[in-house]
């Protein structure tokens, strides 16, 4: 009888493995850029991040990532000649996996300091995006300045392993702090008054304000505003740097980023 | 509070597709587990000191550090190149496939002891008195009162590895986790999908171990007979 279940067991689970792939599942996708292209070149993500990226269905129903990075990845993969494989991951994976060469560039709405750039190096600033704090509705009379939030009975939140932490950190040295890997999380607890504010980037807190009813940006701004995305390649990977700064170059003179943030927005919500 | 989104076949598909990967992890780690557990059980079990020295140390060290740990470590030691199955990055499956069967070894193991343990010594002295050696003594005499005492402990091992998997949403395995955490970042409404994959937890769950229970009657009853 042991022998018996333990066949099924295996049995079952082999089919189910079948099944459950053949449904699309999984975490890397793939964007035939040009059909005579036979190679790829891996982009790391963390597609939890709408409008940078995030996942949604296709045509076909399978999951498929969209974004503004996305977006871009697929212009540097056509200038490089080659198709585009998506990896999604959790945020704080992402260097590592580029440093030990396990993908070869990562963008997910990253922005480059001093620490990050001890590890990898990164391109000229592709998206310049300013940090605002999302609050409640109700507070935007209560919360005008960093100041009004600087005190010590409330609680703000950013995610983990983000530029946000740092200024977090720097800015609020008063209240309590809670940092977590995901933005939805964070939100949920604004949502129940378990935090006073969450601070993100400004295209994604318009996507929340787009989307659920109650929340505001609150009236005053956060950190630098040269602040920024940036695309970042493995140490001394000069090759790959040069070709993406070159993308970036001709999507800004070009206009096509304004277009991919815009239309990520319009999908988004 | 808006539940639509299960409604709509994408999200269903969805959820349904992280079940799938979340019992067959469940299913690997605890069938490959036990097997694995022979060899610390053995080892424990065995009057040479240096060897149930190394069996106690793997056991405990196991069963004392994390096992959100035990991935993280084993991701950052272990570079293996991206190889895509099936558009899953398999490279971070397999290696939390292995730290999770690792894992389920350790806790099997102690199960393997504790079942065999429990069978009195007097049958060993009286099986090896009438005549039969060591090795045959285990697997003829202990080796099948054992399994009874050990079956129920390896069902709650599974129902508990159910749960475990959960971590692998790091990793971007897709499992329940993972499925909730692309529904919550598309449709916003993160309180309602986490209210529907504990229902699916639960379910996941509670099935097993009835079902558990049911194998374990059905032995006791052979035992009576």
């Amino acid at each position: 009888m042991i022998k018996k279940s333990l066949l099924m067991m295996i049995l079952s689970s082999i089919l189910m493995f079948m099944v459950g792939c053949n449904m699309g599942g999984g975490n890397t996708f793939t964007f035939i850029i040009d059909e005579s292209y036979t190679t790829y070149i891996t982009m790391g993500t963390s597609a939890e991040y709408a409008p940078y990226e995030w996942i949604i269905s296709d045509e076909d129903n399978n999951q498929t990532v969209v974004g503004i990075d996305i977006e871009i990845a697929k212009e540097i993969a056509k200038k490089a000649q080659k198709n585009l494989k998506v990896i999604h991951k959790g945020f704080d994976f992402l260097l590592e996996d580029l440093a030990k060469g396990r993908v070869d560039f990562v963008i997910a709405a990253m922005t480059p300091t001093k620490e990050r750039a001890e590890i990898v190096d990164f391109s000229k600033v592709y998206y310049k995006a300013t940090q605002v704090m999302l609050i409640q509705e109700e507070d935007i009379d209560k919360y005008t300045s960093i100041e009004s939030m600087n005190i010590s009975n409330i609680r703000i939140g950013a995610q983990l392993g983000s530029i946000q932490q740092g200024y977090a950190d720097k800015l609020f040295t008063k209240p309590q702090k809670q940092f977590i890997q995901a933005i939805p999380d964070l939100v949920l607890g604004l949502q129940n008054n378990q935090l006073a504010g969450v601070i993100m980037e400004k295209p994604v807190a318009e996507g929340y304000l787009n989307n659920i009813d109650g929340l505001a940006i609150a009236d005053f701004s956060i950190g630098n505003l040269d602040d920024g995305s940036a695309v970042a390649v493995k140490k001394g990977d000069t090759d790959l740097l040069n070709l993406i700064n070159e993308t970036i170059t001709m999507l800004q003179e070009t206009g096509k980023i304004d277009q991919f943030v815009k239309d990520s927005i319009i999908l988004n919500s | 509070m808006d539940f639509s989104f299960i409604l709509d076949t994408f999200y269903l598909k969805t959820l349904f597709q992280g079940l799938l990967i979340t019992v067959l992890l469940a299913l690997i780690a605890v069938v490959l587990g036990t097997i694995i557990a022979l060899l610390p059980t053995y080892f424990r079990l065995s009057k040479h000191k240096i060897l149930n020295f190394i069996g106690a140390s793997y056991v405990e060290i196991i069963r004392g550090t994390p096992l959100l740990v035990q991935v993280m470590l084993l991701y950052a030691f272990i570079q293996l190149p991206v190889i895509t199955v099936l558009g899953m990055d398999f490279s971070a499956f397999l290696l939390g496939m292995f730290a999770l069967i690792i894992n389920s070894s350790a806790y099997a193991s102690e199960t393997f002891r504790a079942g065999i343990l429990s069978i009195d010594r007097g049958q060993f002295e009286a099986s090896l008195s009438l005549g039969m050696n060591q090795p045959s003594t285990m697997l003829h005499i202990i080796m099948p009162q054992a399994v009874k005492n050990i079956m129920p402990a390896l069902g709650n091992e599974f129902v508990i590895l159910i749960k475990e998997t959960s971590i692998f949403m790091y990793l971007g395995i897709a499992e329940m986790m993972y499925s909730a955490q692309i529904i919550k970042t598309a449709t916003y409404r993160t309180k309602e999908v986490y209210i529907i994959t504990a229902i699916l937890y639960f379910v996941l769950t509670f099935t097993t171990s009835k079902l558990m229970k049911k194998l374990e009657i059905r032995m006791r009853k052979q035992d009576e007979k």
